[in-house]
Formats: structure tokens, C-alpha cells, sequence
């Protein structure tokens, strides 16, 4: 898929929904894989470590699912809907890289099921999350 | 004011440069009524002829025992020479957290060091830089085996053989999950093996122990490791005397999860039980929770080896409300203490040092056994329970009116104990000192 | 050949690379010795079960003491120490350590002390205690102490296990407390120990909490608030004592943080703007050496209602005796071992009776915060041409600044910080508050004399200067010290965190 990208150079894929804390979406057969974008990856510099949820754990949407740890911050990560953890990616902790690296893949965090459809539609689909952090970008 | 280089011409430089004509003006947001009016009836400032006076008098409220073989979790133990004289630079001492590592490798490669020895120590994979004594560092494992296992609601099982006050400690820290404990009983004076393998299943996760335990008896650890071997159980220990290994293999060398000790028997007076510096170990795998400082090798941009800080997104600076513990401090002036200490003694002094205190405290045991007292035969290392007829309230008091501490009454912890004088040898006891005490003993007895 | 340091003051004193203590060890040598055994020597062997005996410590290091003096000495040189110079740490009060404290500690007679010898030759530390604890009183207004806790975040431990046990009591289901976003990480940490939902009061733009932004906060099921006075910004919360009675109303308890005491010592008592409970550094405000990160002391101050849930024991005197008492059927408990850290309380009285009243004029106490507060407005004066202050109201003991107008530069607060260091200075606190991005904070205390103050002042506008004309070699700081950046994701990626003997 094309991906589009903003003045600041961050890849914002256009098939992914996204949230205001940064998170992405990829809907697959009413799950929804869950990810952190390139924009807050690259604001978090090297990331060290990731806090995982459990399977079967349930979210509300921005609940704290987990976290994100680069050298000197860690970053919360909010549910972006309702829903109970499916899948975890069990690797990612020891190749934390990976969510620098490849976001959109090998990054993902983890696997929701989706208990309320309608909430997808309050998230941003690509175009309005690159303008969103155009804005971000500029307020430097 | 000697300790503020401020005169009162420097005073008025420094109002002028602030743009103020009276310091009052720098305290005008805090209300008026607000305002300390008065000196509050403070005394009077004392002179460094004044506090010595004054510490002299107070030195001099209580006479100083001239012998004592009081342990139970501080112990008595020659500190070299070296150790005060090298703590006491102020280098150390009035330096801050090494959280600046290219102006702070000094203090960071002490830590690193003093890590590599609590892991040789007690045969474990991982040390932090230590935490504020063992009572403390025995709770603060707890919480860390509840962190590992997280969603589980298992039991916690933990020895009546701990000493009291750690147990209070635990208790404390562990107020929020009181109804998970369940204290596994004495059999004689070590834990009860057949009653901990009863009650050890699934719906237990976490075990704690204590060796040498309150009564000075090491526990049967092999047998303890058989039985949690298979299980999905962590297994947490705590040691009061360190010294003890020296002589016994470290607990990690039974498969034990989380390690802790009180470190004052290296390098640390007693000074009422503080300072002094908790040791904590644990697996590699366990290091996520971790709690408190950790230093790690590294390099600098000129490819030289170095030391940091690390990991530390685990810690509350940065993890705030989700952090590890809110622990702050590594005790880290005590800690360069015991690494001083155990560094002189050196591979070989420990473990003549160790069979020093065990010889002596056998010698004791026996010629108390000669005079018909009851000492069990359970092993032990450099402290030991002697059973009395009478309360053991009763030769302390003696022992006290000849200004001397001849062991702790542990009545003063449970009213079945107050036949039980707890008595601590040391290298600092010499032959005749345990004869005397023998004697006296014997004669007290009648 | 280095070229001299930035501001030509900086010497170079010969320094070695110092292997590890494990890599000086030759097998054999020895650093100890002890007197001849003089009773039989009884292998572990003959009495114990074979599982439980030792071969030996494996690795231990084997030195002799000559090099294990120079091996400590020559690290003990790769450190900074407030006896070397300023030490700007906002918030952690670096002032002067007094060598009287430390002959008065070493004292057989009080260093020998034993925790459970008989009370009666224990007066000296118990009266040493009480007396500490009626100081601590006097000074902030709060009638009942407890040292037992070992540092702040300790003590912090104990005050709000004594809010939950008061609250417990009464049956009350308080599930939350309040802290500023500004707060040190301890007190939120502190609150998830115990269980409490923390609720963030948001910063503003005025620095310190108003009255408003409490708005629809506290509710009946609010615990309390953590606040520190001053706070992290520097700045005084000059509303505090209506906050106070806010918190109050719904029956909450005021937590005061009282790491920044030192800006407020003889000016205000904290029980008189509302505080129920108070923790203390004794190593920040009373002068106890901070040991290259510990040990501390954290003294806990609580007013009258709250007295019974104390940690036990407490001290009591009873005509000239001074004894333990442990039946407080209220108390929290123990938190700690023994009696807290009693070698540290002995320091911090010496100090206490050292700082107080003078028979003409004001008592050294007031004069010291004073002081703090005089030189920190000195320092905002002569740079905040340089460095922007987030915050136009007064400071009082420690300033801050942000790195706003270096970022133009892309030079931020942790290249300034480095760059210090060639100046021959530890940095100040960085990144902290959180709630300013690229904080610096600067706290001077009393100990500093107006050049060492101005030294430093000219360093840090040197490296403001070098942002613009010489930005590279601030970024690539420090270039003169013992070693220059250190690489810490290395550390983490690769971890090695003990020595082994096949490294």
C-alpha cells in the first residue's frame, strides 16, 4: 500500500487508523493490531524495552495497556478501543529495535479483539494523523 | 556563621545585584501571618567546644559494656584499618549519585565491583548496588516475587524461624496482601521440612527463608531445594551474617530466586543497627524488576572501557508511578565499606576468617555442653541458642551489673523464647572470654 | 599534549587507568591478617553435612593491602565532591558537610552500640534520638517524630502508610491521592506501593498549584495530596494553606515533602501552613554526607492526631531515663530493621545544635535559608540574559532555566550539562521537573561564596556563548574529563553488569 508521508519526513501509512497518543491500527477480521507510529518512535529515541500486557487482559479504550521504554523515558500506551488481548508479540522485548526499525511490522505490540465496532470510526485515518503531526512538527 | 560565607558586605553586593534592598523581599509571597515571628525558643548555637562537651556527656549517660555477645542480625567484627581511612575520603563521602558518568567513574566501578562480589558471594547471576539493610531488602523481594508473578493470588510461604524484626518489616510491606501469607512452623529450632513439603503445591508462589535463622541454625537448604526444584515456586532468602558464606555454598547454589543479606558484618560499625547496607541478588532473567541502582560496563566515545548507570528506566525517577520500588538511595558509603572489607579479606581471609568464628563458637558450644547445658546439635555458625532453666532475662541482668551483654534474650521477641539466650561469638572473643563466660554462666545458673 | 580547559582554571593532576579490584588479584597474595587462632580449629566439614560446605568463595580477589589502598585512593580521584567544589544539583542540597560531625561519629561509645543490648546502655543513643526528634519538632511545628525511616523515599513510605492505617481506622475508603505533575518520581512511586490511584494535578503556567485547578478533585474519596514546599520549580506555593484546608474538609491529610526545607528553615514551620505529615532529608537540609549515593536519613513528622500510628517503637523519657516503647497497638509497624540509621542522627543533632539561636539577632537556621535563597536570586540574575526562565515569579533556594533558546542551535540541556564538566563542574539536575522540557535546575545552598557563585555564573555563560559561535564542541562535551561520553544504550544493549573471570 502507499504509504504518504508529512513535511518531516515520517512514514504514515494510508491502509492504518490512528490515535492522538501516537498508536496505529491495522484492522484484520475484527481484530486489531496495535503499534506505535514512526513519528513516536523517532520521538523516543532508542527504544530499550517493551511492557507487555498478558492474553486475555481486557482494555477499555485509553486504558494503559503497557509501556515503552527508550534509555531515559518510558512512554505509556493507551488502548486505542475496547478489547481483550488475543496476542501479545512475544519477541518484542528482546528485539526492542525492531520497534525503531519497522513499526508497522515487526513492532507491532499486540492483538485486540474488538468488542465495539463503532469506535473505530473516532479514529484518524491517515491524512487527518500526518496533519495532526504537521501541526506537532511546526509548535517547535 | 562559619558555615556561610556570606558577610554582611557580601550580603549587600548581593541584595544590590538582585535588585532588593532587604532579604525580607525574597520571602514577600509567603503571607505575613505565616511568618515565623520568633527564634521558636530554639537553644542556643554550640560551638564545636560546646558539642564536644555535649556529646561527651551524653557519651558518658550509660556505661560502655566491656564485653558483649550480642548478635542476632549485628555482629562484631575487627574492620581493618584500611576501611575507615579509605570511606572517609571526601571524595567519597560528600559526593553525590553517580548519575553523570564521565565525572563519576570512581563511585561507578566501586559499585560495579562490590556487585561482582555479592554475586560470588551468595553464587548468584545479578546484584544491584545494594539496598538499605536486610530487614528492608527482604520486603522489598517480596514485592519483587509479587511482580513476577503478577496475576497470580498464590500463597506466601515464610518461616517462624526469621528473626522478628524482619518479619515485623515484611509485615509492613506486605499489609496489603496479609491474607496470601501463611507462616510455615518450627520443628525444634529450624524450619519444619515435613510441614513446608505438605503444604507446598501449586497455589503456592513464593517461599521465604531465613539461614543461619533467628536461633543461629543453618537450615537444611538442599533439602528445601529438592522440594521447590520441580516447582513453579520462587524461593527467597535472607541472611543476617554474610560471613556465614564463607564456610556454607551460597544459596544460589541451591536454586534459590531472590538473595538478600544484611551487609553490616562487612565494614560497618554496629551504630544501633544503621547504617548499613542490604545486599540483594537475583536471576539475569529477573532484572525488568529489579529494584533499586545497577551499574553496567560500557565504552566511551574513545572506545575506553567505562561504567553507568543503567537500566534505569526501572527506577522512579523515570517509571514515577509504575516504578520497580520508590527506592532512591543505594546506602552506597556502607556498601564501599563492606567492598573494602571483603577485598582485603580476599578469598582466603574470608574463609579463615569464617573458621575462626566457627572454631570459637564450637569451643564455646562444648564446654558448655561439659558443664551439663542443653545446645543443641543442630549446625550452626557464629551464634547459637543456649536453653536455660532460668529466663534468660535473669543473666542478663547479672551479666548487665558487671557492665557486660552476655547475649540477647529472645523473650524480647515472644514469651515462649525466654528460655533462650541467644549468645554471638566472634574472632574478637578470645579463649579466655568464653571461659569466663562459661563460668559465669555456670555460677548464675545455681 | 591537551590543550587547557575552557576557562584556563582546570589543571590536569596525573591519572591512571585502575583495572578492577578482580584484575589486580594475583592468587596467593593477602591483604589481611589475623591473630592466631587460639582456641582448636574446627573444619565446617566435621560437624555439617557435606551440602552445606564450601570449597571456597570462587574469584573472591586476592590483593595485598598496599595496593587495595592505592586502587581506592586512585578512584576515590575520578569523583566530584562538594568538598571539591560547587555542586549546583537542584533539589538534592549540596551544602557543606562539617568535619565536627564526623569527628563526633567516631566515637567508640557510640558506634559500638548494639540495637538489642539492655536499654540501659543504650541512654546515649536514645537520649541522642529524642533530642534530634524535639529539634525537628521546634523547626516545623509538628509534635511527633519517628527516625526510623533509612532515606526520603523511605520516609515517604512510612508518612503515607500513616495516612492509609489513620483513614483504615476509620473505615474510610480513601482510594486517591493528589500530586502535582511536578513532583519528584518518588511520591507517585510511593503512592503505587501502597495501592493509591494517583491523581495528577496538572502545571500551569504560573508554576505553582491555584486553587482552581483543584477544581472537581477532591472528592470523598481523596486520601490526601503530596505537595513539596517549595516546590520543584523552585517557586513557593503561596496557596498552600488554603489547599490545606481544602484537603481537609473531606478529612484528606496533607503530605508535605520536605526535600527543599532548606529554603524555609526559621521562615515558616510547615505545620503552620497545614501539613500533617512531613518527611525530612537529614543529608539534604541538615548536612549529613550523601556518600556518593547514600546513606540518608529520612525523618518523619507528624501532628498530633496521627501520633499513634507512628512506626514502632517510639522513644519516651521517664525522668532521666530514656526508654523504647513498643505497645503502640495503632502503630504501622516496623519499616525498618532497627532504629534507623542512628549514625546519621548523631551527624545531623551535631548540625541542629550547631545552627541554632544566637543570643543577639536572628538564629543561624533563618540565616542559612536566607542565604540559600539570596544566592540562588543571584544566580537567576546574572543568567537568566542567557538561559530562559520558564517562569518570571522569584525563585527561592534553587533556580530553573530550560534550554529553549539553545535548542535554537540544536544544542540541548544534556550537551550544557556535559559541557559544564570541562569547567570543571559537576552538572546541575537535568531534565528534572518533567514538566518543563530541557530543565535545568540550579541550587546553590548557603555554603557558596560570592565567587564561587560568580565562577560558576561565568562558566555557564561561557558554554551559552560556545552554543552559538562553537556548537560542536558543546555537543561532543566533555573533552577533559577522565573519559568523554559515555555510551549508556551500549550498556544497556549489551549488558554486563559483574565481572567474570572470562571477560
Amino acid at each position: 500500500m502507499a504509504a504518504e508521508t508529512s513535511e518531516a519526513g515520517f512514514n504514515v501509512p494510508q491502509d492504518l487508523l490512528y490515535t492522538k497518543n501516537h498508536e496505529w491500527v491495522r484492522v484484520e477480521d475484527g481484530t486489531a493490531v496495535v503499534g506505535i507510529t514512526d513519528y513516536a518512535q523517532n520521538q523516543l529515541g532508542d527504544i530499550t524495552y517493551v511492557e507487555l500486557p498478558e492474553e486475555g487482559d481486557s482494555f477499555k479504550r485509553e486504558a494503559v495497556f503497557g509501556t515503552v521504554d527508550s534509555l531515559k523515558t518510558v512512554a505509556e500506551l493507551y488502548a486505542p478501543l475496547d478489547g481483550e488481548v488475543v496476542e501479545i508479540n512475544a519477541d518484542l522485548p528482546n528485539n526492542a529495535e525492531n520497534v525503531n526499525e519497522k513499526p508497522y511490522d515487526d513492532g507491532w505490540v499486540i492483538k485486540l479483539e474488538i468488542s465495539n465496532e463503532a469506535q473505530l470510526e473516532e479514529l484518524f485515518p491517515a491524512a487527518e494523523y500526518l496533519k495532526f503531526i504537521s501541526k506537532l512538527s511546526k509548535k517547535k | 556563621m562559619k558555615y556561610i560565607p556570606q558577610s554582611n558586605e557580601d550580603r549587600r553586593e548581593l541584595l544590590n545585584a538582585v535588585g532588593a534592598k532587604h532579604i525580607d523581599e525574597l520571602f514577600q509571597h509567603i503571607p505575613s501571618e505565616l511568618r515565623v515571628q520568633s527564634n521558636l525558643n530554639y537553644p542556643l548555637a554550640q560551638s564545636e567546644q560546646d558539642l564536644r562537651k555535649t556529646f561527651q556527656e551524653i557519651g558518658a549517660l550509660s556505661p560502655s559494656p566491656k564485653r558483649s555477645f550480642a548478635g542476632c542480625g549485628i555482629y562484631q567484627h575487627e574492620i581493618p584499618s584500611v576501611v575507615p581511612f579509605l570511606q572517609g575520603r571526601s571524595e567519597f563521602s560528600t559526593a553525590y549519585t553517580p548519575f553523570q558518568p564521565e565525572i563519576s567513574q570512581g563511585l561507578l566501578q566501586c559499585i560495579y565491583e562490590f556487585q561482582t562480589l555479592a554475586c560470588q558471594l551468595t553464587e548468584m547471576e545479578l546484584s544491584n548496588a545494594s539496598l538499605y539493610d536486610g530487614a528492608t531488602s527482604l520486603g522489598e523481594a517480596i514485592l519483587m516475587a509479587l511482580r513476577i508473578k503478577k496475576r497470580s493470588k498464590g500463597k506466601i510461604l515464610i518461616s517462624q524461624a526469621i528473626q522478628p524484626f524482619y518479619l515485623q518489616v515484611v509485615q509492613t510491606y506486605c499489609k496489603n496482601f496479609q491474607d496470601r501469607i501463611q507462616f510455615i512452623p518450627l520443628s525444634g529450632d529450624h524450619l519444619d521440612i515435613s510441614q513446608l513439603k505438605q503444604v507446598l503445591n501449586d497455589q503456592v508462589d513464593i517461599l521465604v527463608t531465613q539461614s543461619p535463622n533467628v536461633f543461629g541454625v543453618i537450615e537444611n537448604y538442599p533439602e528445601i531445594a529438592s522440594l521447590i526444584k520441580e516447582s513453579k515456586v520462587l524461593w527467597l532468602t535472607s541472611t543476617m551474617e554474610p560471613l556465614s558464606f564463607g564456610l556454607t555454598k551460597g544459596p544460589g547454589a541451591y536454586g534459590a530466586h531472590i538473595v538478600t543479606a544484611e551487609g553490616q558484618s562487612f565494614g560497618n560499625s554496629a551504630y544501633l543497627g544503621g547504617s548499613t547496607y542490604g545486599i540483594f541478588c537475583t536471576k539475569d532473567e529477573f532484572i525488568r524488576n529489579l529494584p533499586g541502582r545497577l551499574v553496567g560496563q560500557t565504552l566511551d566515545q574513545r572506545g575506553r572501557r567505562s561504567y553507568t548507570l543503567t537500566f534505569a528506566t526501572r527506577e522512579q525517577f523515570i517509571r514515577r508511578g509504575r516504578a520497580t520500588s520508590n527506592i532512591c538511595t543505594n546506602n552506597n558509603l556502607n556498601m564501599l565499606a563492606g567492598l573494602i572489607h571483603m577485598s582485603v579479606l580476599g578469598k582466603r581471609g574470608i574463609r579463615e576468617l569464617a573458621e575462626q568464628n566457627f572454631s570459637k563458637t564450637e569451643f564455646l558450644k562444648d564446654e558448655l555442653r561439659k558443664s551439663d547445658f542443653q545446645v543443641s546439635d543442630s549446625p550452626t555458625f557464629n551464634e547459637f541458642v543456649l536453653e536455660t532453666k532460668q529466663p534468660a532475662s535473669h543473666f542478663l541482668n547479672a551479666s548487665s551489673k558487671e557492665s557486660w551483654v552476655c547475649g540477647v534474650d529472645l523473650g524480647r521477641f515472644k514469651e515462649e523464647w525466654k528460655h533462650k539466650l541467644l549468645i554471638h561469638v566472634s574472632e574478637l572473643h578470645s579463649k579466655e572470654e568464653l571461659l569466663q563466660l562459661t563460668q559465669f554462666l555456670r555460677a548464675q545458673s545455681k | 599534549m591537551k590543550s587547557l580547559s575552557p576557562n584556563e582554571r582546570l589543571g590536569f593532576t596525573p591519572s591512571f587507568e585502575e583495572d578492577l579490584i578482580h584484575e589486580r588479584s594475583r592468587a596467593g597474595r593477602v591483604g589481611y591478617n589475623l591473630p592466631s587462632l587460639d582456641v582448636p580449629l574446627i573444619e565446617a566439614s566435621q560437624l555439617w553435612p557435606s551440602e552445606f560446605c564450601r570449597k571456597e568463595v570462587s574469584d573472591f580477589p586476592e590483593v595485598s593491602e598496599n595496593e587495595i589502598v592505592r586502587h581506592f585512593v586512585r578512584l576515590s580521584q575520578r569523583n566530584y565532591a562538594i568538598d571539591f567544589g560547587l555542586y549546583p544539583l537542584g533539589s538534592c542540597t549540596m551544602k557543606y558537610n562539617p568535619k565536627i560531625n564526623e569527628e563526633l561519629a567516631q566515637n567508640p561509645q557510640l558506634s559500638r552500640l548494639h540495637p538489642l543490648w539492655p536499654e540501659e546502655f543504650l541512654q546515649p543513643a536514645l537520649k541522642i534520638q529524642y533530642k534530634l526528634q524535639n529539634l525537628l519538632s521546634i523547626l516545623t511545628g509538628l509534635e511527633a517524630f519517628t527516625l526510623q525511616p533509612s532515606a526520603g523515599a523511605h520516609g515517604e513510605y512510612t508518612g503515607m502508610k500513616i495516612i492509609q492505617a489513620y483513614h483504615r481506622k476509620k473505615n474510610f475508603n480513601k482510594t486517591k491521592v493528589l500530586i502535582p505533575e511536578s513532583a519528584h518520581g518518588t511520591n507517585p512511586a510511593t503512592c503505587g506501593m501502597l495501592g493509591y490511584e494517583i491523581v495528577s494535578i496538572p502545571a500551569n503556567s504560573s508554576g505553582i498549584v491555584q486553587l482552581e485547578d483543584l477544581e472537581g478533585l477532591i472528592t470523598d474519596d481523596v486520601a490526601g495530596i503530596m505537595m513539596t514546599n517549595p516546590n520543584t520549580l523552585g517557586l513557593f506555593e503561596e496557596h498552600i494553606h488554603e489547599i490545606a484546608k481544602k484537603i481537609h474538609a473531606v478529612d484528606g491529610l496533607f503530605y508535605m515533602d520536605g526535600a527543599n526545607f532548606n529554603a524555609i528553615l526559621g521562615i515558616t514551620r510547615p505545620a503552620d501552613l497545614g501539613v500533617d505529615v512531613m518527611h525530612i532529608n537529614l543529608h539534604k537540609t541538615f548536612s549529613t554526607p550523601h556518600g556518593g549515593g547514600g546513606p540518608g536519613a529520612g525523618a518523619v513528622g507528624v501532628c498530633e492526631k496521627l501520633r499513634n500510628f507512628l512506626p514502632s517503637p517510639q522513644i519516651e523519657k521517664e525522668g532521666s531515663q530514656y526508654k523504647f516503647v513498643y505497645d503502640l497497638p495503632d502503630s504501622i509497624g516496623r519499616v525498618g530493621g532497627y532504629n534507623g540509621n542512628f549514625s546519621i542522627h548523631l551527624r545531623a543533632l551535631a548540625y541542629m545544635l550547631s545552627i541554632g539561636s544566637q543570643p543577639n539577632g536572628h538564629p543561624y537556621f533563618q540565616k542559612m535559608a536566607e542565604a540559600a535563597v539570596l544566592n540562588a536570586n543571584y544566580i537567576c540574575s546574572r543568567l537568566k540574559a542567557f538561559f530562559k526562565l520558564p517562569y518570571e515569579k522569584g525563585c527561592m533556594h534553587e533556580v530553573l532555566f530550560s534550554d529553549e533558546w539553545q535548542t535554537a542551535h540544536s544544542i540541548k540541556t544534556l550537551d550544557i550539562a556535559k559541557r559544564l564538566m570541562d569547567y570543571g563542574y559537576h552538572p546541575m539536575t537535568v531534565y528534572f521537573p518533567l514538566v518543563v522540557s530541557g530543565a535545568m535546575l540550579i541550587e546553590p545552598t548557603e555554603s557558596e561564596s560570592k565567587e564561587s557563585l560568580d565562577r560558576f555564573c561565568e562558566a555557564m555563560i561561557s558554554i551559552a556563548k560556545e552554543c552559538k559561535e562553537n556548537a560542536e564542541t558543546v555537543k561532543s562535551a566533555p573533552h577533559f574529563m577522565f573519559r568523554e561520553r559515555v555510551d549508556e544504550l551500549r550498556a544497556q544493549k549489551q549488558s554486563c553488569l559483574r565481572w567474570k573471570k572470562s571477560n
